[in-house]
């Protein structure tokens, strides 16, 4: 215990001994976070108004498996019989249970429930599932019962502060990482303008809660592994509350969804790496933390389906609803079909029928990025592996292990889509921002100061700019249709 | 380059990426003041004209086609409704005919939305045309254009015809404002001028992350 105290004492000490400093920095890091709060609530006014209600993939689905809780008071506690059994869309019952169960439980007492969502959506005969070219799913000329749209809106609500939740861990996990506020700006402000990440949170889903869980979860890994500045007043807690709220946050990661899951490796590998004698309260305090979210709800699934991962009612829902496996591990063409998907899914892939803007100069600049990123990630990987960085270590361990479940698990379920990387948007970001440093300052070194900072923010103006034709694209495609030329 | 100015540049580059975005999205908008019609809705051989109609979005059931100018005496309009099939084909013959009654006085034609058109295609044909004991009606033109028709009146601005086909989109799916009738969402019940306002937002914060970009290190 004498071990852990001594630190904890002289960082005290030193926040104490530059309170000049503190009170200078506060007052940078609130403004640059409410830019960024400005930013993205910008970014999610335009994507609120731009996407037609319930065209989020399987957006529907999710929002009825929160209005059966909220009308029956509980989960699902049976395997349907059939598809779509008693009215309710079962689609989602595969799903784990805490997104549901939370947002159920707001609905309830609104009585928004109470109107089936689907009674009045008509399937448009031209979309893209249909052979048409309409990125919209339904037709949208009769307008939604009240109690539907109000329950939607508090769902689409939900998500965009679970987005605005994912935005500052990325901006703590970096402010952790390089103790630079500015630094933290830009890579916050960079994910906000992705237009994925935007469109993404505004759809009712449990991808948004799991993916922030799973940041904060990363965050708090980061800020346990980041080293004391007290340049900049910026002190990690080291003692058992980082670890309980490390395992909450993982926890419920993963009881909102299992792809969120290899977050849970985090920790481990981080008091692995800090190589310090005083890890047993922190991963008993982490242990607690995950039975007390993921240990409940799957706890309640042994109980009641049999098994934690109830695997009954998955299989079932699975087989009623023909899901495929679309991934052949021994197909090029597989490989070929993944890249592309990826492709869209991390830039721009709106809607149910997974639509992505056919601009050519756009896909070009998607493109662009997609090198700058990889090129980032390739420093970075180049300098985890001369073990510079126990931070940059452990989230490119988790980031590859998660890319090999990923691959392992469309390779044996189905299910296919790049928005299981969402849970991954930290530990990417850490990666990409670590190794975009070095490669700034390899730069520097080689060509000089002022074209690199042209380099930088002509890569912001060329985000905001890709945004901005994604976003005019998506209100053409979603509000209008080019066949009819 | 001075750094307080870097902002103020990256805020006007995006504003006009903004604009030009927007003016090429209102191209596709029918019934917009800057709408091009001729790219989206070509005069097709056998059409005499067109016109757009700006669509009662949240009254879908109900088109008011304003006129030139009051009509004088009584008269009939007869409004025959095309509906493309699914092959994207105008068939020969209309969907549903319904014939409305003029009484002096009266600026515009209002017509009920058949269920039969709206049950199917968002695009229609409209023709219409007044019936032999009415007198000529003008209809006011969203835009004028070189039409054969328009030597009806030589007026600027008006289209006179007896027999006028509208391509007209149906106000359903497929229409930018107002949001509440696109979405169905009825809060946030903006305007298209909270959602210019929207993106305005979003390029004078993305301006000023561009500035932070020129200071970062």
């Amino acid at each position: 215990m004498a071990s852990r105290a001594t630190p904890i004492s002289k960082s005290r000490t030193a926040v104490k001994a530059t309170p000049a400093a503190s009170t200078r920095r506060a007052p940078v890091t609130l403004r640059h976070l409410a830019g960024v709060v400005c930013l993205y609530l910008a970014i999610q006014a335009c994507w609120f108004l731009a996407i037609p209600a319930f065209e989020g993939p399987d957006e529907i689905q999710h929002y009825d498996h929160a209005r059966y809780v909220a009308v029956n008071g509980h989960l699902p506690d049976r395997v349907p019989a059939r598809v779509n059994e008693g009215d309710w869309f079962t689609g989602e019952w595969t799903q784990e249970s805490a997104y549901y169960w939370m947002f159920g439980w707001i609905l309830r007492p609104t009585g928004f429930q109470d109107v089936r969502p689907g009674d009045t959506l008509v399937q448009s005969r031209h979309s893209i599932w249909s052979g048409g070219n309409s990125p919209t799913v339904f037709a949208h000329g009769t307008p939604l019962p009240a109690p539907v749209v109000n329950g939607m809106l508090v769902g689409r609500v939900l998500s965009v502060l679970f987005g605005l939740g994912t935005l500052l861990a990325v901006f703590a996990a970096i402010r952790a990482c390089t103790h630079d506020d500015r630094i933290a700006t830009l890579a916050a402000g960079c994910v906000a303008l992705v237009p994925q990440f935007g469109a993404q949170h505004i759809f009712i889903t449990n991808d948004t809660p799991a993916a922030m869980w799973a940041s904060i979860a990363a965050t708090l890994v980061a800020v346990l592994l980041a080293r004391p500045a007290s340049a900049s007043g910026w002190q990690p807690v080291r003692d058992w509350r980082l670890g309980a709220a490390i395992g909450v946050a993982t926890g419920l990661a993963i009881a909102t969804k299992l792809t969120a899951g290899m977050i849970v490796v985090a920790m481990p590998l981080a008091l692995w790496a800090q190589r310090r004698d005083s890890w047993r309260p922190q991963a008993i305090a982490w242990i607690a933390g995950l039975l007390a979210t993921a240990g409940v709800a799957f706890g309640r699934n042994w109980i009641v389906f049999g098994d934690p991962l109830a695997t009954a009612l998955k299989h079932a829902v699975v087989s009623q609803f023909q899901f495929r496996i679309v991934f052949k591990p021994g197909e090029l063409a597989s490989y070929v079909d993944l890249a592309q998907m990826l492709f869209r899914g991390i830039w721009a892939s709106i809607g149910w029928a997974a639509w992505m803007p056919d601009t050519l100069w756009l896909r070009v600049l998607f493109a662009a990025l997609t090198v700058v990123l990889l090129a980032c990630f390739g420093t970075a990987a180049w300098l985890a592996l001369r073990g510079r960085s126990a931070t940059l270590t452990v989230m490119l361990t988790v980031f590859v292990l998660h890319a090999a479940a990923f691959l392992v698990s469309i390779s044996l379920v189905a299910g296919y889509s790049a928005r299981y990387f969402l849970p991954m948007i930290v530990p990417f970001i850490v990666i990409t921002l670590l190794g975009a440093r070095k490669l700034l300052a390899l730069l520097r070194e080689r060509i000089g100061a002022d074209p690199v900072r042209w380099a930088i923010t002509g890569m912001m103006l060329t985000l905001a700019i890709v945004w901005i034709g994604t976003f005019s694209a998506v209100l053409a495609a979603f509000h209008f249709e080019r066949a009819l030329r | 380059m001075p750094k307080n100015r870097v902002p103020l540049m990256c805020f006007l580059t995006l504003l006009i990426a903004a604009a030009f975005g927007l003016a090429q999205l209102e191209k596709q908008l029918p019934g917009m003041p800057l709408d091009t019609p001729s790219e989206r809705y070509p005069v097709l051989p056998g059409e005499s004209a067109w016109q757009q109609m700006p669509m009662p979005m949240c009254q879908p059931t109900r088109l008011t086609i304003a006129l030139a100018q009051p009509t004088l005496a009584p008269g009939t309009i007869s409004a025959s409704f095309f509906v493309r099939d699914d092959f994207d084909k105008w068939p020969d013959a209309p969907a549903a005919i319904v014939r409305t009654s003029l009484i002096p006085g009266q600026s515009e034609v209002r017509l009920p939305f058949p269920a039969q058109v709206r049950a199917e295609r968002r695009m229609v044909l409209l023709k219409l045309t007044p019936t032999p004991e009415s007198q000529a009606v003008a209809f006011r033109a969203a835009r004028d254009g070189v039409h054969e028709t328009q030597y009806v009146t030589k007026k600027p601005g008006y289209l006179g015809v007896e027999s006028l086909v509208f391509r007209a989109e149906y106000p359903g799916e497929r229409w930018l404002t107002p949001v509440s009738c696109v979405t169905g969402v009825e809060f946030p019940n903006l305007p298209p001028t909270a959602l210019i306002a929207t993106v305005v937002a979003m390029c004078a914060m993305a301006a000023w992350l561009c500035g932070i970009a020129w200071r970062a290190r």
